[in-house]
């Protein structure tokens, strides 16, 4: 198909603004998404392939191969929208499509190249490369949550609606409608959560805007250009969902997501450590508060902050779910770690209640670890490392597995506990 | 299930063979080949103490499967698909089982112009993870040395309603079938375990004479697949095991201290030869193939995230700068990755992919 998909190319790249350097020698560079293996016939899975120029560093054009369930009119709905904000923005927030051509029975998209590092690569040479440091992550966090504050709050000028808009009723059927996808009963998730909040949503009514199709954040362009964008209703997510939850879908995903989930890996005390960390106390407390006062929310509101965490927990919690339905293979997994987070979203939410304040120590500890310039996976001091002396070497790489699993986990339990 | 179109002949003496529904027979030789559970075994390799278990069935690497019993467990596949049986036999979350069922296994298709009207033919397709997936595209006969996984891979592929599929007992060495039919021949993860058919011979002849057959029964311009581990990957350099043998330093060695190593450690010859990048272009080159184009598969060959053409060292160091995971390598290995020259990387990755035509005039 990659011949047949070069054809196609050296017969139109003249008329593409595309540079490069020989236009009739391209080689590709073929990307799989790798959620692909285990889910089958998921509409939005793409293959991207990347050109390069005889010699070029940079690849000079994308090809992405869709999904054959994918029709053209719901594709040509989505270039629509995208087109649309890019003219409302007045930068090309999404990548320009120069062209879409159906070839042995798969449409193919013909792209322009974001010459800029992933936010996901970015932060993996934070966190795992050589040159990884404390000073470096928080440099790149910075950085990030400020590029992406700027974008929603343009997102966020652009009204789709007259009036704002109260969203409880919305974020309750969201709870409800995840409660039922996962199987997870009342005793877990109760009404009496979702009306909670329910109440704190309502209490800050706000405007439909536009929302970002996919914002799984560490993707393969920066911020919101991504692989996957691509989706049959856009239309109706973009009738259905507060643009706000453009925000909370952003450090939703960054802070479940590999590689910050490998250094916060109670990722959601994390998140409202940060959210409460008025002092600056973390890395992660000023660019997370720094991103909703852009948006126009009060960080110190934690409770309505938190609520919209929930809400944002939930959609994707649910989008997961459905994407891992028929796999066999992933499901149970998926829904155990689901229903550790589902639990954890109700205990903070239950401690917010009880206006006792988030301990910073678990986050600092945990961030610390790259100060060592160990990556997460090897980060072990001298002092555990001569408890572990004691034990005979069969059993070390066992307990420094369950020390791992279990610390972080523990630590902020107790904190939670005893209410410090 | 007929394997579409395709025309045997017996692995003895070359003979036309009359297809019966209990038996083969070889029209020259009068060669008699059994049909058991719906798979012919054209077998001619060493035979094994059990046939349904061949000797590198037992190495944990192989993918094959493993049972004291295998019509019992061919009976449960019936019963309770063959997921279920599979799950139940490796477990429902092993890696052995996600590699028979990951749909990026053959993400190298799409370096291919596969249409309906293409013959391929999986050789060592175990459980049928590349096989079972070609064969919603196009024909395929999946060839096995082990009777179990080719009657396994015949339930999976009844259980998935893939009509063009056809599985046999065969041996790579001599491949059961006239020449010029198929339009693509792949090998993934096979190629390291043809010698194990002939223990007495050298290894890399008999992986010559497999390359040989599938230059044969090749048409004209037809393609080759190859996916196999680097004899040179840098991890072995640091002392990581070779995966087949799951001895340090064996493929670094030279051939007669690797073998008296193998005999000291195991008490068997070392037959799983891995090769360099130019060493296994060396073999495609004296098996008749020409435009052979090698390929980084990462992370590995059942999971493939990415295709990185080798022979452009600009491709290998933009992949690196902005697509390795750290995370998916050791940090020794990340580093040797990140601050070496490409064209130096490019010869001690851990996974080859090769591409490689039978020539067109031929």
């Amino acid at each position: 198909m990659i011949s047949i998909i070069q054809r196609y190319i050296y017969e139109h790249i003249d008329d593409w603004p595309v540079e490069v350097r020989q236009s009739r020698h391209l080689l590709p560079l073929l990307r799989s998404n790798i959620n692909y293996n285990f889910v089958e016939n998921y509409p939005l899975i793409t293959r991207v392939i990347f050109w390069f120029g005889e010699g070029d560093n940079y690849p000079s054009l994308v090809s992405k191969i869709m999904d054959k369930s994918i029709k053209l009119e719901s594709i040509k709905r989505c270039i629509t929208f995208q087109e649309g904000l890019n003219k409302k923005m007045g930068y090309p927030l999404y990548p320009r499509i120069f062209d879409i051509a159906e070839i042995s029975g798969n449409i193919i998209l013909f792209e322009e190249v974001v010459k800029k590092s992933t936010y996901e690569t970015e932060l993996k040479r934070a966190i795992c490369g050589p040159e990884r440091s404390l000073a470096h992550l928080e440099r790149v966090i910075r950085r990030q949550f400020n590029e992406m504050g700027g974008l929603f709050r343009q997102l966020q000028d652009m009204p789709t609606s007259d009036k704002p808009r109260q969203w409880g009723e919305w974020a309750y059927k969201l709870g409800q409608d995840f409660r039922d996808t996962s199987g997870f009963g009342t005793n877990f998730l109760s009404d009496a959560h979702l009306e909670r909040m329910r109440r704190a949503i309502n209490s800050v009514p706000l405007p439909q805007t536009p929302v970002i199709a996919d914002l799984v954040c560490p993707n393969i362009f920066p911020g919101p250009r991504l692989i996957d964008n691509i989706i049959p209703d856009i239309d109706e997510l973009n009738a259905q969902l507060p643009g706000v939850i453009n925000v909370f879908r952003f450090m939703v995903t960054y802070f479940y997501s590999p590689p910050i989930s490998e250094i916060f890996k109670d990722w959601l005390y994390a998140l409202i450590v940060a959210i409460t960390d008025k002092e600056g106390q973390t890395i992660i407390g000023p660019p997370v508060r720094g991103i909703l006062s852009q948006v126009g929310l009060e960080p110190d509101r934690s409770e309505v902050i938190w609520a919209f965490v929930m809400a944002a927990t939930f959609f994707e919690m649910k989008d997961k779910l459905e994407f891992y339905r028929e796999s066999p293979f992933m499901i149970g997994g998926k829904k155990g770690e689901f229903r550790q987070w589902t639990n954890r979203l109700v205990e903070i939410q239950k401690f917010i209640g009880s206006n006792k304040s988030f301990d910073p120590k678990p986050v600092i500890w945990a961030q610390d670890s790259l100060r060592t310039q160990e990556p997460p996976a090897l980060s072990f001091n001298l002092f555990k490392k001569a408890i572990l002396s004691l034990f005979p070497s069969f059993m070390r790489p066992a307990l420094i597995k369950l020390y791992r699993k279990f610390y972080p986990k523990f630590s902020t339990i107790l904190y939670l506990r005893k209410g410090r | 299930m007929t394997g579409a179109g395709i025309i045997y002949q017996c692995p003895w003496c070359k003979g036309s063979i009359d297809r019966g529904k209990d038996y083969w027979r070889c029209q020259g030789c009068g060669h008699a080949f059994e049909v058991r559970r719906g798979v012919p075994i054209l077998d001619i390799g060493v035979k094994q103490k059990a046939e349904h278990q061949p000797l590198w069935a037992k190495s944990p690497s192989s993918g094959s499967i493993t049972v004291d019993d295998p019509d019992k467990f061919l009976d449960e596949v019936e019963q309770k698909g063959w997921r279920v049986a599979l799950g139940n036999l490796w477990g429902a979350s092993s890696t052995a089982l996600m590699r028979t069922v990951a749909a990026n296994r053959v993400a190298w298709k799409y370096l291919l112009d596969i249409n309906n009207s293409w013959k391929a033919l999986d050789i060592g397709a175990g459980t049928g993870g590349v096989a079972c997936q070609l064969a919603k595209e196009c024909s395929v006969v999946a060839l096995e040395k082990s009777w179990c996984d080719a009657a396994f891979m015949h339930l999976r592929a009844q259980q998935e309603n893939l009509p063009s599929f056809q599985a046999i007992v065969a041996d790579a060495t001599s491949l059961p079938f006239e020449p010029n039919q198929f339009d693509l021949a792949t090998m993934v993860g096979a190629l390291e375990w043809v010698p194990f058919g002939w223990p007495e011979k050298p290894p890399r002849e008999m992986q010559l004479q497999a390359l040989r057959e599938v230059c044969r029964i090749l048409k004209p311009g037809g393609s080759f697949f190859l996916g196999i581990e680097n004899g040179l990957y840098f991890g072995y350099f640091l002392g990581l095991p070779e995966v087949h043998t799951n001895i340090q330093f064996i493929s670094l060695m030279d051939k007669k201290q690797a073998e008296i190593l193998s005999q000291d450690l195991r008490g068997r010859p070392y037959l799983e030869l891995t090769h360099s990048k130019d060493e296994y272009i060396e073999l495609f080159k004296e098996a008749g193939f020409d435009e052979i184009q090698p390929f980084w598969l990462y992370p590995d060959y059942a999971f493939i995230h990415y295709i990185i053409p080798l022979d452009r060292p600009n491709i290998i160091k933009y992949f690196i700068a902005e697509h390795l995971d750290p995370r998916d390598t050791e940090p020794s290995l990340y580093r040797f990755y990140r601050f070496l020259d490409p064209s130096v990387v490019s010869n001690h990755i851990q996974f080859f992919g090769f591409l490689a035509q039978r020539p067109k005039g031929k």
